[in-house]
């Protein structure tokens, strides 16, 4: 699946990043690479739902990145 | 700083990376570990993903095991708990702000059974947060920080099953009752923010008391009364010993009665106490030169004050009944004392009660069926006395 939205820092735990669509949908990035670190930056992520993942943050469903664009 | 249960052992199995995420899989393994290994209470500050046979098994063996398993409901914000809080065995915790409302974050809703504090990330700097002491991933220091999460709702809410567990209750069920039944209401939660309330530990403690007599109980009323020094266990030989501990028990007994079933206050205890035995210990003291008559005075209990001040074994008829009992009652039940006076009939209605089987000697009367019957009813009188004053004064001071 393809997401385009906006990187965010949430504050649940030591910091969780999270990938926020334009309708407000969250989901949080399992183990992000370095440049997708960096809040407000404007990506389009393709990647997986990863249904079989738990996490603290619990912000929404854990999306891991196969590929992306920064925008 | 000092957590809920902070005598509960605890047993950290590590399900989580240090990104903070974990794969159902090895969740599902620590929670049957935990089970086999002796776990009360599993906490499960951790959820999203999808609905999973293989967890559900898991917390079912759990649940079926005796182990109490509580999970965070989520932080999405949304109108449903996450799993694995809301599969029907866990206690699915709502967290809610400083204030006591729901915090903004916390889900809500279908599966939501209890909220607990989870702080407030818009609170300046820790001030809204739960503080902990926990591992910093980047750097493996232990620290003290201040999160915010319905992750450090759910924790609350184990902290309290534990403290339930400790009770002796002990089947995952009962203490979700407890819980449930002990949180504080909230009056219009349309939206089911908080589920049954606000986690209450002082109430859900009291609920899980309430109808069990147990050793601490028991020592600490023992402590209350004055029964618990020195004196007691050393010059209690000079008396007789056993009608005063069966006096003791017996005025325990029904103060423990009266503590569940009845509306019970300050007063009562020492009435109790006067009652039934006195401070029976000071019957054997003796002081050089002084007159020991005082001493016997402040060891007598109500019934015995007619015959034990004058040196006398036997009871006096007048003493030993629902008589003075009655007259106390009668006096102070519009006062504040009226407890004092209930405790004392209650008291009174076991020393006799006592009497009427270990010694049922009296004055005029004998030491046969007449002494004993007088007796049994006269308990009995003071019993019913104690009841109807009980009924008549509801307030607690």
């Amino acid at each position: 699946m393809t997401v385009i939205g906006t990187i965010e820092k949430k504050g649940f735990g030591f910091g969780t990043w999270a990938l926020v669509t334009d309708d407000g949908t969250t989901y949080e990035l399992k183990d992000p690479v370095s440049e997708l670190q960096q809040e407000g930056l404007k990506v389009e992520v393709k990647g997986k739902i990863r249904k079989d993942i738990m996490t603290i943050a619990m912000i929404g469903a854990v999306l891991e990145v196969e590929s992306y664009i920064v925008l | 700083m000092a957590g809920i249960a902070y005598e509960a052992s605890i047993m950290p199995l590590k399900v989580l990376a240090s990104s903070g995420g974990g794969t159902v899989a090895d969740i599902a393994e620590a929670i049957k570990f935990a089970a086999d290994n002796g776990a009360n209470v599993i906490n499960m500050s951790l959820g999203g993903g999808g609905a999973s046979s293989m967890m559900e098994e898991a917390i079912k063996y759990a649940h079926n095991k005796g182990v109490v398993i509580v999970a965070a409901a989520g932080n999405e914000g949304r109108n449903s708990a996450s799993y694995p809080a809301r599969y029907p065995d866990v206690i699915s915790v709502a967290a809610t702000n400083p204030a006591g409302d729901k915090a903004s974050y916390s889900n809500f809703g279908a599966g939501v059974d209890i909220s607990a504090p989870g702080g407030s990330a818009e609170g300046k700097g820790d001030s809204g947060k739960i503080i902990q002491n926990t591992i910093n991933p980047a750097t493996g220091e232990s620290v003290f920080v201040g999160f915010p999460g319905t992750s450090m709702a759910a924790p609350h809410v184990s902290g309290v099953a534990a403290l339930i567990r400790s009770t002796g209750v002990d089947t995952p069920d009962e203490i979700r009752d407890i819980l449930l039944q002990s949180a504080r209401k909230v009056e219009e939660d349309h939206l089911n923010h908080f589920g049954s309330g606000h986690l209450d530990a002082n109430a859900a403690v009291q609920l899980a008391l309430k109808g069990k007599i147990t050793f601490n109980d028991f020592f600490r009323w023992l402590r209350k009364s004055g029964y618990l020094n020195l004196g007691f266990w050393i010059d209690g030989g000079a008396v007789a010993l056993l009608p005063k501990l069966a006096m003791v028990l017996g005025s325990y007994l029904l103060a423990w009665f009266l503590r569940n079933y009845l509306p019970v206050t300050l007063g009562l205890n020492s009435g109790l106490i006067l009652g039934s035995s006195g401070l029976f210990f000071l019957q054997g003291l003796y002081w050089f030169d002084l007159p020991q008559w005082p001493m016997r005075l402040f060891g007598s209990s109500l019934p015995e004050l007619g015959n034990v001040v004058f040196g006398n074994a036997n009871l006096n008829p007048l003493f030993a009944s629902a008589l003075i009992p009655f007259i106390l009652v009668a006096l102070l039940l519009n006062s504040n004392l009226k407890w004092f006076a209930i405790g004392s009939s209650i008291g009174v209605a076991a020393c006799l009660g006592v009497s009427a089987f270990a010694d049922p000697g009296i004055w005029l009367l004998g030491s046969g069926a007449i002494a004993r019957s007088y007796l049994i009813v006269n308990a009995m009188l003071c019993l019913g006395l104690a009841y109807i004053a009980s009924q008549k004064a509801p307030q607690r001071v």
